[in-house]
Formats: C-alpha cells, sequence, structure tokens
C-alpha cells in the first residue's frame, strides 16, 4: 500500500502543519537558547512540491548554501534538512563564536563546519524529542552530515527519494528567523513514505 | 602555592563528543572552573582506548557518534572500570534514551543546548563522592 | 544572444539552431546528452533514478535512466537526428552526503546507480560515451551548446571544465 501523498486531505495537511509547529518550536527554542537570542518561527509551511520546482525553494538551484543532513528511524523514519545561505551562515557563526567573522561559506575550517553540524544536531534532537512527546512516537537521528553546494544539487537527495514513489516530494519547512532576517534557517522535515500515514494516525483525535 | 586548594581543582575530565565544536565549548566552561580535561575523544571507540590510558575522574558522554556510539561506550567502559563516573550530555533526551544512558551505568543526563552553569552542576555532583 | 533552455529533473529537451540546453544544480541525478554532430541538434534528458519499475501506474518515464535514455533517442530521431551519428555526453550522479553514518545508505549512493543505469543503457542502445564527468561529492550546472557539441561544467570549489 502506497501513500498517496498527492492527494492529502486538508486535514492532513493541517496535522503536517501541526507536526511542523511543535518539532520546530522545540527546535526554536533550543536555538535560542545556543545563540542567547530571540529566535522566531514562521507558521510552518506543508510543501508538496513539484520536481521541477523543489528547487526554488531556497532561492534558486544555483544558490549556495550549507545543508546539514541528518536521518532519523525507529516508530517513524525519514530526513531532516538543515539549510542556511551564506548571509545566515555568517550572522549564525558570530553568534555561536562569539566574534566576527567573514569566512567564505565555502572556506569553512573545521570548528566552524562543526559548530553547524551541532547546530543541526541539537535542532534535529529537539524536534524529534517534541514529536515524541507529542505522538508517542519514537525516533533516533544519525551523525549529520554537512555539505555546502548548490541548492539544487542538496535538495536532489529527498526529490529523489521521493521521486520512486511519485512526482511531489512532502515538505514540512519551518523558517526560523532573528527577527532582523539575517538568520534565515530552513528546517525541512521530510517523513518517509511508510511514516506519512504513522504520522497521520497518531494525531487522529481521541486516539 | 596556593594554601588549601580545592580538591575540585585537579578533578580530570575527559570529553566525548562527535563535534569538535561542542568538545571546544565544554572544555572553555570546564577549564575556566579549574577542572583538567585531560582527554578528547570524537567516538566511543576512541573514548573507550583512551579511558584505559588516561583513567579521567569523571567522562562526559555524547550519545550520537560514528563508530560506537556513547551509550554502548558507557557500557564498554563500565566493564573495564566498574566505578567509572560517567555524564551523558546529548541532543537526544527522549525518555528512553535517558532511561537507558542510566541503565548502561551513567549518572547523570545534560540535554543539549545547555547553560554553563547545568554542566557544572553535573560536574560537580558526579565528581565530589 | 543565444537562447537557453532550461531541463530540470524529469525533463527531457531537444533543441538545434546554435540553442543552449541548460541544468543547474546536478546532484545525485544524472543528465545525459545526446548529440547529432552533422545536423547539430542536442538533446538532453535529466534522470534521477536507475530503472523503471513498470509495475507502478503510469510512472514519468523521464525519471529513469532506461526508459529516459530510450524516450530520448525516439524524439532525437523524430527531429531528424541520424540515429548511428548519435553520441552521448554524460554529468552528475554525485554523492551529497557521506553515508558512512546515515540509517538511508542506499539513497544517498543513488548517484552511482544512476550512472551505470545510464552506462548501461547507452551500451545496450549502440550509442558511445565520449565524454563523462560524473561521481564525486559535488554539485554540477551545465550547459550543452548545439553548435559545437561542447559541454561547459561549472562547480562550487573547484575549476569549470569543457568536454
Amino acid at each position: 500500500m502506497s501513500f498517496d501523498v498527492e492527494n492529502l486531505s486538508v486535514i492532513d495537511l493541517d496535522k503536517f502543519k501541526e507536526i511542523g509547529n511543535i518539532g520546530a518550536g522545540n527546535a526554536a527554542t533550543s536555538l535560542s537558547k545556543l545563540l542567547n537570542k530571540r529566535i522566531n518561527m514562521n507558521v510552518p509551511e506543508v510543501k508538496l512540491i513539484n520536481l521541477e520546482n523543489a528547487v526554488d525553494i531556497i532561492g534558486g538551484a544555483e544558490t549556495l548554501v550549507a545543508g546539514v543532513y541528518v536521518d532519523f528511524k525507529g516508530d517513524i523514519q525519514g530526513t531532516i534538512l538543515y539549510l542556511l545561505d551564506s548571509t545566515s551562515l555568517s550572522k549564525l557563526l558570530e553568534l555561536l563564536m562569539n566574534k566576527e567573522t567573514d569566512t567564505q561559506i565555502s572556506e569553512l575550517n573545521d570548528i566552524e563546519a562543526s559548530a553547524i553540524i551541532e547546530v543541526a544536531n541539537i535542532m534535529s534532537g529537539s524536534y524529534l524529542m517534541a514529536l515524541s512527546s507529542f505522538t508517542g512516537l519514537k525516533a533516533v537521528h544519525s551523525v549529520p552530515n554537512l555539505s555546502i553546494d548548490m541548492a539544487g544539487a542538496i535538495l536532489s537527495v529527498p526529490v529523489i527519494e521521493y521521486g520512486a514513489y511519485g512526482d511531489k516530494t512532502l515538505f514540512i519547512e519551518s523558517q526560523l528567523t532573528d527577527g532582523t532576517e539575517q538568520i534565515n534557517n530552513y528546517f525541512f522535515l521530510i517523513p518517509g513514505i511508510t511514516t506519512c500515514p504513522v504520522l497521520l494516525k497518531a494525531l487522529e483525535v481521541g486516539t | 602555592m596556593n594554601v588549601g586548594v580545592c580538591r575540585q581543582m585537579s578533578k580530570k575530565i575527559m570529553i566525548v563528543d562527535d563535534a569538535l565544536f561542542m568538545r571546544m565549548m565544554i572544555r572553555n566552561i570546564l577549564t575556566k572552573n579549574g577542572y583538567d580535561v585531560i582527554a578528547e575523544a570524537e567516538n566511543g571507540a576512541v573514548a573507550v582506548e583512551k579511558y584505559k590510558n588516561t583513567n579521567p575522574d569523571l567522562v562526559i558522554m555524547d550519545i550520537t557518534m560514528p563508530e560506537v556510539d556513547g551509550i554502548e561506550a558507557v557500557r564498554m567502559i563500565k566493564k573495564i572500570d566498574k566505578e567509572a563516573k560517567i555524564i551523558m550530555c546529548s541532543a537526544m533526551g527522549q525518555r528512553e534514551m535517558v532511561f537507558e544512558s542510566l541503565q548502561a551505568g551513567a549518572r547523570d543526563f545534560i540535554l543539549k543546548p545547555f547553560q554553563a552553569e547545568r554542566v557544572l552542576d553535573a560536574v560537580k555532583k558526579a565528581t565530589s563522592y | 544572444m543565444k537562447s537557453t533552455t532550461r531541463v530540470g529533473m524529469a525533463e527531457l529537451r531537444i533543441v538545434k539552431n546554435n540553442e543552449i540546453l541548460v541544468s543547474m544544480g546536478i546532484g545525485s541525478c544524472v543528465v545525459v546528452a545526446l548529440y547529432d554532430g552533422v545536423e547539430k541538434i542536442a538533446g538532453l534528458v535529466h534522470i534521477m533514478l536507475p530503472y523503471c519499475n513498470r509495475a507502478r501506474d503510469n510512472p514519468n518515464p523521464l525519471k529513469f535512466a532506461d526508459t529516459g535514455i530510450e524516450e530520448l533517442i525516439r524524439q532525437m530521431v523524430d527531429a531528424g537526428a541520424d540515429r548511428r551519428r548519435l553520441v552521448a555526453k554524460i554529468a552528475g550522479g554525485a554523492q551529497m552526503f557521506s553515508s558512512l553514518n546515515s540509517f538511508n545508505k542506499e539513497i544517498l549512493a543513488i548517484g552511482d546507480r544512476n550512472v551505470e543505469a545510464v552506462i548501461r543503457t547507452l551500451d545496450e542502445n549502440g550509442i558511445r560515451i565520449i565524454a563523462q564527468e560524473t561521481g564525486g561529492n559535488f554539485g554540477r550546472s551545465i550547459e550543452f551548446h548545439s553548435d559545437s557539441g561542447i559541454m561547459f561544467i561549472r562547480t562550487v570549489g573547484h575549476e569549470s571544465k569543457q568536454i
């Protein structure tokens, strides 16, 4: 039985949005603590993205981004993708390291790379923990992986995974900002195709 | 020469985390407060080896790491030294994780992101007996 | 000013008259360019997965190396290309993230499998690959020029190439 991602009801979309809310809300709190700064979260968007539009998510196929890839397994499985553009990355590093930096996004040193990876690690943990508290569904996440490259190339990974089943990819997108629009990071939860129904069921009223 | 140097000041600690950034952060917190960071490890396997060689008073252990994860490393270290003092420090704070860690022999669980005080409290408690 | 045509994931385009085919941000996908150097007809298919599982209802054939390439050949011939003259240039099939610590090693390594499927399909169809820029762990953007048959490749952090 293949879950049909393309014909989600309004209620289903709402449920996925709620998952985004809960998970990213907790992730935002974590980020806020890490940076000692208030982090706001825009209302999560559940995006069912066509193949050809996937690369437009973060501004175009060739936009240089830092992408951290984490996968998770357990009662639910899937992928988390944490994306930042150049400006946001610089600003984030400044806050984490407590000093000005003009490092080019493509020339991060070991410590800077490690810092971004750790941010993704912490946020992923928070996200999954919140989900777990709310739904009872447990998952552990993998050691994160960083790639600094064109947005299209990085996004090709989850899009291909969904491509095996259909023509759209389900992204639960949360945009976290510090209110000054300098830090715009995208936290994508891409549930595995078999996990979608599991998540929806867990959010059924009365379950 | 300081008379009456607090015994805490010479506690030897090993930090285990695959993130260089996190090891640095924890090291800074500890050394600023008089602790001696005698070793660092980037995964559970290295942690076990270094434990054998350096015999720290306390280990701060992450969970999500390549090769050998933190909980497994706790078990392995406890086998070598059943008195080993280990506190977990991880982004994965689900109840089951905490439980499994404590069952494996860890004494405490610090959830990331943490405030420096939380780390210092946990370290003080764990090394005081 | 030459006109450019974008070829996104699971798409196929054919051009002539000095036009240029463009694919940007190619990660684990593979772009397969076919060229008839005499008629100067260029075609590109941007595949995502190795083999079409025909058991699924109506899958888009352009997603897959086997069906995508076959469709490209068919359309090139329809457009006036001579099948016996067709040569191929391929690019992409990178592994964007290390799968060492991942739970999902298969998907992360799909780039290699895509490249294998492309090579095999072209071979089975008697089309020679005259240039290849595949693998690695970085993204690529390409331009394929129908006047010259040259493929220009751009990456982050590496030198641009022509194949």
